[in-house]
């Protein structure tokens, strides 16, 4: 059974106007695309300006006068727009930097070079994946190291050349994930208009 | 009409044409589904047991890291996951770092699941939810420290008065973090989580995440460090099967096998055009 829900018709004219494009750019796929961007930016303006209330007004109320420092650290960024005075935002930028760098200094190394070092020199619980894992990386860092033309050279060249063949499958898989995650999105559309519009679904 | 000729149309067929036979074959399927047997893969199965294996009252903090347009492939998974923890006596704790987070948690969790009608579950005793939080990932980093920095949740109630917060104070108290990630490096993804929480603090971990970024987070998966990886796509249709609640990602699953077995086909067409064609070999 057709839905007789205006909120439905709403968004299934939408749906098919942003598919549309797939055809070819129309007026009617700008004003979709231009209404989903300023519904996107004002809802995050929203949930920004609550989040100012909860984290910083609310907290100066109740006496906490230290947290006008991150609220005066957030506007400083604001003076980027100002031809003169632009200098300022350096202030709060550095502050976003410094804060970010020091959360990732603390555990990336860890996270990201230890732990896949190690597994990438163990042979591990299956000690064929583990010389598979090792053979890639070798074989990939030999194609990027340009430090030496002889590397790639006959008849040493071997190595660069299985790395490029071996990243050459990794991205076909990251490809057929990426068609396999497109699709998904595509079905999922379909499916509310199939099923929520039109009712041509089982529940 | 010479053999050049032929390849050159076959690498040039209009695309038109290719979405027209894409939208009648999934339309076709989803209104008569075929039925293609599932079979319930190691890693969903794995996602499924470490949930199972979680004695009674523990905690669970879930991670919404999606938006709208994420929840055609995560929604599903998200839908049948939360199924599962509400099935079990379990605390669990919802949380996002997404603007969009709070309208997902609303449409699946609150719409959908129905905790109170379909469990029997109590907001504040059995689950909570924290809504969004700014800051991304030094909130997440500051969380695993110290949960009370969010004094309170998203219907504005203090932490200390929900029960499920009990004795919940930092990443000690938190038996498993699953995140549903549309992010691959921006707010909230699955390499924040491993690089603040599971690393650090060894706090087990689960990512459900599109089917794209498998690729990106399997290192994780593979050094331990993320200990359960599924991805939304198919993988939503063998967990909806494991805590039977056929649904979305059930109803998808001939449609991705129809889509999957169309672009295969092009995939075969192009290719021989292009060696019909010499292979782009010079001559």
């Amino acid at each position: 059974m057709i839905s007789t829900d205006p909120s439905i018709w709403i968004a299934a004219f939408f749906t098919v106007t942003i598919m549309s494009y797939a055809f070819r750019d129309n007026p009617l796929f700008k004003f979709a695309e231009r209404t989903f961007i300023a519904a996107v930016i004002g809802h995050a303006v929203v949930m920004g300006i609550d989040s100012l209330r909860q984290f910083g007004f609310n907290k100066i109320q109740a006496g906490n006068i230290f947290y006008v420092i991150p609220i005066l650290l957030g506007i400083t960024i604001l003076a980027r727009y100002h031809s003169e005075y632009y200098w300022i935002s350096r202030y709060g930028m550095a502050a976003l930097v410094g804060i970010g760098v020091g959360l990732q200094i603390r555990t990336v190394p860890e996270a990201n070079i230890v732990s896949q070092l190690t597994k990438a020199i163990t042979l591990g619980d299956n000690p064929l994946l583990g010389v598979f894992t090792a053979l890639t990386t070798f074989t990939v860092i030999m194609h990027f190291t340009f430090t030496t033309k002889k590397i790639h050279e006959k008849p040493q060249n071997v190595l660069p050349v299985v790395g490029r063949y071996l990243m050459l499958i990794a991205f076909g898989a990251a490809f057929g994930n990426t068609v396999m995650t497109r699709m998904n999105l595509l079905i999922g559309r379909l499916i509310f208009l199939l099923r929520d519009l039109l009712g041509l679904m089982g529940a | 009409m010479s053999e050049e000729g032929f390849f050159n149309q076959l690498e040039r067929i209009p695309r038109e044409l290719i979405y027209a036979v894409l939208l009648i074959g999934l339309c076709y399927v989803l209104v008569y589904p075929v039925g293609l047997p599932i079979k319930v893969s190691g890693e969903t199965k794995e996602l499924y047991d470490s949930i199972e294996e979680l004695p009674d009252d523990s905690v669970v903090l879930v991670d919404i890291a999606f938006g709208a347009g994420g929840m055609p492939e995560l929604g599903p998974a998200f839908t049948a996951v939360m199924h599962h923890l509400y099935q079990r006596d379990l605390r669990v704790i919802v949380m996002t770092l997404y603007t969009e987070g709070p309208q997902m948690y609303d449409i699946l969790v609150v719409n959908k699941i129905e905790p109170e009608s379909s469990y029997d579950k109590t907001y504040g005793v059995d689950w909570c939810f924290f809504g969004y939080n700014a800051g991304g990932v030094t909130t997440m980093a500051e969380l695993a420290r110290n949960m009370r920095i969010l004094e309170t949740d998203y219907r504005d109630t203090p932490l200390d008065q929900l029960q499920v917060m009990e004795g919940v104070e930092d990443y000690t108290d938190v038996d498993l973090v699953i995140t549903f990630s549309t992010s691959s490096g921006g707010i909230s993804s699955p390499a924040d989580w491993v690089q603040q929480w599971a690393t650090p603090y060894e706090v087990p971990m689960a990512c459900v995440v599109l089917k794209m970024m498998i690729p990106t987070v399997s290192p994780y998966y593979g050094t331990g460090q993320v200990d359960a990886l599924i991805p939304g796509a198919g993988a939503s249709a063998e967990y909806e099967l494991l805590v039977n609640r056929p649904d979305e990602g059930l109803a998808s699953t001939d449609a991705l096998s129809v889509a999957h077995l169309i672009v295969i086909i092009l995939v075969i067409l192009g290719n021989i055009a292009y060696f019909g064609k010499g292979g782009g070999i010079a001559t």
